[in-house]
This record gives structure tokens, C-alpha cells and sequence, in this order.
């Protein structure tokens, strides 16, 4: 079940970071806090690159698709609008998404979407986040509120909260141990420290990890991912427009998508996110392939826990496994595994919501054509597969991208 | 009816208030907790239970009935929540516990923890209790059985 073929032509990629914040007096003598970079300056720092990686100029872009997780970090509504004006996409359609953490990987979705269907041939996917500017945690706030206020919120449940109940249960049904969540920021931040792109740059040992301050537990400091400002672009084609403009193009030969339960207590189960099963089996089913034929894989690491989830339910190792296949060095480039998250994931790279899932597709586009930092490049890669996922597996997409 | 609103220590904001305006079907569940009683819903058609209680059956049933729920259960896992979001932190000391109930057919429930003795452990006996709180809403929390 072939898919229509769809092609990223062009990449680029901000780098991640905490680009920091203002504080200015207004006329009253009031203190105000104001971001440090806007929406404006992120999305030129992608969007350009990628433009001119594909070797064209806004003339021959016919339509946008924004992604901007949560409009009250930028404190911008209608942000499409305002992005694809700032880039000069002007006078063509375009449209911001929206799935929570996955919002990249959707913007991806739906440009594929308006090409395979015929109705443009060459679309520009862009996300942008900018969050630094805002508290921890009010930063969870924001996030938070994304859950059922009704039932989930009012008991405090944020978003590590949500993850620490899966790491708890799988602690308890599948023998889940602290130093196999340990290993999985431990890598992260080993191929991170590589990446000239990411965010905190610095080796961890399992010590650290293990011995870091309680967020949720049984989640710590290391479990968690980071809060980033950061943008990524990719420009994709269809087949035809693909060839004429790019030597090198990146070919989606899976595109799968699913979700899962709203409330985390409608859940079959907390050892596994079967939205993540079913968005992974969708994409090796369009592209013929299997977790064995992967040879570099990017997975939703907002929490050590959701890694390892990952890892099973994506099939690179058994179920109840994952934190034994992470601990025997599964997804180090060396092991006997899958490559995964050698860009330092959203742990060591960041995680600027919006940019998130097209970040991903950036850098498999650098491993599959040898363009990496030496110490993190998978020899010899042919194809890649990404999985981003919005608030606990509410929204999955996962892309399998080949040369 | 109960003109109650359910919540715990955790006020939700006018805002938030507003989205999640009560539905009579909702209200009734208010009123359960009132008189101690759990009350979840089942569809007429699939026979598929729900708690919290759902109103339309994802078969496309929009006949559930109300039936109550045996509180008694076991833990089905566990947090203990050091930094929570601003709108909570402000309201509640941490570290808070919070806890999943499993009840009969695999239902669940997530509350906070009160009154343990010892660390929580998955699989423990538990159960969930309804409580009117100090202003006045109604709440429910995961207490050793």
C-alpha cells in the first residue's frame, strides 16, 4: 500500500536554546517581562536555511503550514499568519496546527497532505516555539491546563505527573529499574553534547541521573526533557518538483498517525501507549519495512519512561523490555540495537513544542546524507524513522524517511 | 440536584470554571458523592461501563444507565508530585500523593492519596472516599482500605 510519493527538498534548523527574556519599565515604572527572541527572529533562522538548501526563493513555495504549539508562550494569536508574512510567503494559503507536543509533526502531516492530494506541489512546514521567557512553572501550567480539568487537573496531575504514573506501573508489572531510566539521559545527553544544535550540552553519568531532584516521582530532574525557544523548517515537493530542484531528496515512505484516550485512567493500561503502536505498525505498513530495517530512529523522549514506552511499542525490542534494551546499550550507535535520539533528543537537544517534530525530520536528513557532527553520525544510514507525540499519546505521528 | 462544585484543594480559575461548566448528568454524579456513593455509567447498548462516567457510548449508544460502584479496590499506580504546575503550587504544599484506583471491571480513578503509613506500592488495598471539603465542594480521595 504505496503511498503518493512526497519528498523534503529543504531543511533548516534554529538552534535550541534558552534564548532568555527582557525585563523593561513601562511608563508606569511597572516591570514587564518580554521574550528575548520572538516568533519573528526564530522562524527566520529556519525558514531561510531551508529555502536555500532547497534552491528556490519564496516564489515557488505555494502554500505554509505553521506550527505553533500554545499561543500563550508567544503571546501571538493567529501565528501563521504572522510567521508566513515575516518569511514573505505572502498572498498563498496558509494555517497554523495544533496537537500539543506533536504540533511539528502535524505542520509535516498536513503539507503532506495538501501535496499528495494533488492540490500544491511544493509546501514549507514550519515550527516555532518560544518559551524560555516564562517560569518552569508556569511553563507547566500552560501545559497542564491541557489536560481534563474536570477530572485530572483539579488533583494536580501536570504533565511529569502523567508520565511518573506510567513509570511507577511499569516499575511495578514489568520490573522497570532507576538505573535503566537513568540510561536513557545518559545517552541523550552522551550524542547531545555532539550536537552543535542542542540546548545543554554537557555528559551526565547514571549518578547524576539517578540522584537528580525529585520533579514527580518516580521521575527526576534527568527524566525530564527541557523547556526551549526553537524553530525548524522543512520544505517538501512532490515527486516530479522534488527531482527538478534537489539532488538529494529525502523521500516519506510512511506517514502514520493515531491517538489514544484523553483521561490517562481510560487507558488499557500504564506500561505501554498503544497510540503509539498503532501509529508505528500504520507507517511500516505504508512503507514495507520493519523496526529491523531502521537504522537511525528519533522517538518522543519527554521523560526518560516515554523513551523506553517507545522503544517496545514501536517494536525495536519486546514489550516489558524497553528498559533493558536501553540499559545493554540498544540505542547507543555502537550497540546492538536501533541508533535513537543520537541528535540528544528532546532531553539534551530541547523540545520548543511546535518545532519539535520537524526538528527531528531535520536531523534525520543530516544522518541519512552524512551531514552530522562526526562522533554522532550513523555510518552508512539509508532509512530513518520519526515518532513525536502530543500530551501522553493524545496525538502520534510517526514518519519512516528514506534516500 | 447539587448546585456543588466538585474539586479539591485546587480552585480552578473563573476561566477554566467556565469551560468546564457543569452538565445536570455531571451534577448528579455531585450528588452521589454526597450521599457516598460512587456513581458510574452503562451503556445500554454494548454494556461498556465508564468511570469517570461518560454520557454517549463511543458505539454510538446514547442510552447509559447510572449504576454504583463498589469504592473498594487496589492501587493501580502512584505519584508523589514535588513541583507542580503554578496554578496548583499556589495552593497546595508538595510533595502531594496522588494515586489510580482500580476499581470492579477494570475501572479507575485517579484522586490524591490521604492517610498512608507507609510508601505507596502498586497492588496495595485501597479505597476511594468522598469528602466535602472546607469551602464547601465536594471531592473524593484514595485512603488505605
Amino acid at each position: 500500500m504505496a503511498i503518493p510519493k512526497v519528498a523534503i527538498v529543504g531543511i533548516g534548523h534554529s538552534k535550541y536554546g534558552k534564548r532568555g527574556k527582557v525585563i523593561e519599565e513601562d511608563i508606569e515604572g511597572e516591570k514587564d517581562t518580554y521574550p528575548a527572541v520572538t516568533l519573528r527572529e526564530l522562524a527566520h533562522e529556519s525558514y531561510f536555511p531551508a529555502l536555500e538548501h532547497a534552491g528556490i526563493t519564496n516564489k515557488e513555495i505555494e502554500s505554509s503550514v505553521i506550527g505553533i504549539a500554545a499561543e500563550a508562550f508567544a503571546g501571538q494569536g493567529a501565528g501563521a499568519a504572522l510567521v508566513a508574512d515575516e518569511v514573505g510567503i505572502i498572498g498563498k494559503p496558509t494555517m497554523r496546527v495544533e496537537t500539543a507536543c506533536a504540533t511539528g509533526s502535524t505542520a509535516i502531516r498536513t503539507a503532506w497532505a495538501q501535496i499528495a492530494s494533488g492540490q500544491f506541489d511544493v509546501v514549507a512546514a514550519i515550527g516555532v516555539e518560544t518559551m524560555t521567557w516564562l517560569s518552569s512553572a508556569y511553563a507547566t501550567e500552560l501545559m497542564s491546563v491541557a489536560g481534563d480539568h474536570r477530572w485530572e487537573y483539579i488533583y494536580g496531575i501536570s504533565f511529569p505527573t502523567f508520565y511518573s504514573l506510567y513509570a511507577a506501573r511499569k516499575m511495578a508489572v514489568d520490573g522497570l529499574t532507576r538505573e535503566q531510566l537513568s540510561s536513557v539521559p545518559v545517552k541523550s545527553h552522551h550524542y547531545g553534547y555532539y550536537n552543535k544544535n542542542a540546548q545543554l550540552r554537557r555528559q551526565i553519568t547514571i549518578d547524576d541521573a539517578s540522584e537528580s531532584i525529585p520533579i514527580a516521582m518516580p521521575l527526576r530532574l534527568y527524566d525530564c526533557c527541557l523547556i526551549s525557544d526553537g524553530a525548524a523548517t522543512v520544505i517538501m515537493a512532490n515527486e516530479e518538483k522534488a527531482k527538478e530542484m534537489s539532488s538529494e531528496p529525502l523521500w516519506i515512505t510512511g506517514i502514520g498517525t493515531s491517538s489514544d484516550t484523553f483521561r490517562v485512567t481510560d487507558r488499557p493500561n500504564l506500561t505501554n501507549i498503544e497510540g503509539n503502536k498503532r501509529a508505528g505498525d500504520m507507517a511500516y505498513k505504508q512503507s514495507g519495512r520493519t523496526a529491523k530495517d531502521i537504522d537511525v530512529a528519533y522517538v518522543h523522549d519527554c521523560f526518560s519512561i516515554a523513551e523506553i514506552m517507545a522503544y517496545e511499542d514501536l517494536g525495536f525490542c519486546e514489550r516489558g523490555k524497553g528498559g533493558e534494551w536501553s540499559a545493554e546499550r540498544g540505542a547507543y550507535i555502537d550497540g546492538p540495537g536501533i541508533p535513537t535520539n543520537v541528535d540528544g533528543g528532546l532531553k539534551s537537544k530541547g523540545h520548543p513544542l511546535g518545532a519539535t517534530g520537524i526538528g527531528q525530520v531535520v536531523d534525520a536528513y543530516k544522518q541519512l546524507f552524512g551531514t552530522v557532527e562526526k562522533p554522532r553520525q550513523v555510518p552508512n544510514a539509508e532509512i530513518a524513522l520519526t515518532h513525536n507525540v502530543g500530551q501522553h499519546g493524545q496525538f502520534v505521528n510517526v514518519f519512516i524517511l528514506e534516500k | 440536584m447539587s448546585e456543588r462544585e466538585m474539586g479539591f484543594v485546587v480552585e480552578l480559575s473563573s476561566d477554566v470554571k467556565n469551560k468546564q461548566r457543569m452538565t445536570a448528568e455531571f451534577k448528579k454524579f455531585i450528588a452521589g458523592l454526597e450521599e457516598g456513593k460512587f456513581l458510574a455509567t452503562k451503556c445500554a447498548s454494548c454494556g461498556k461501563k465508564f468511570m469517570p462516567p461518560r454520557f454517549t457510548c463511543p458505539c454510538g449508544g446514547k442510552d447509559l444507565e447510572w449504576f454504583e460502584v463498589n469504592p473498594e479496590g487496589t492501587l493501580y499506580t502512584w505519584s508523589i508530585v514535588h513541583f507542580a504546575p503554578d496554578g496548583i503550587a499556589k495552593q497546595v504544599n508538595v510533595p502531594y500523593p496522588l494515586g489510580v484506583i482500580e476499581l470492579e471491571d477494570g475501572l479507575k480513578l485517579a484522586a490524591h492519596l490521604k492517610g498512608l503509613t507507609t510508601k505507596p506500592k502498586v497492588g496495595m488495598k485501597v479505597k476511594v472516599v468522598p469528602q466535602e471539603l472546607d469551602n464547601g465542594n465536594m471531592a473524593y480521595f484514595i485512603k488505605p482500605a
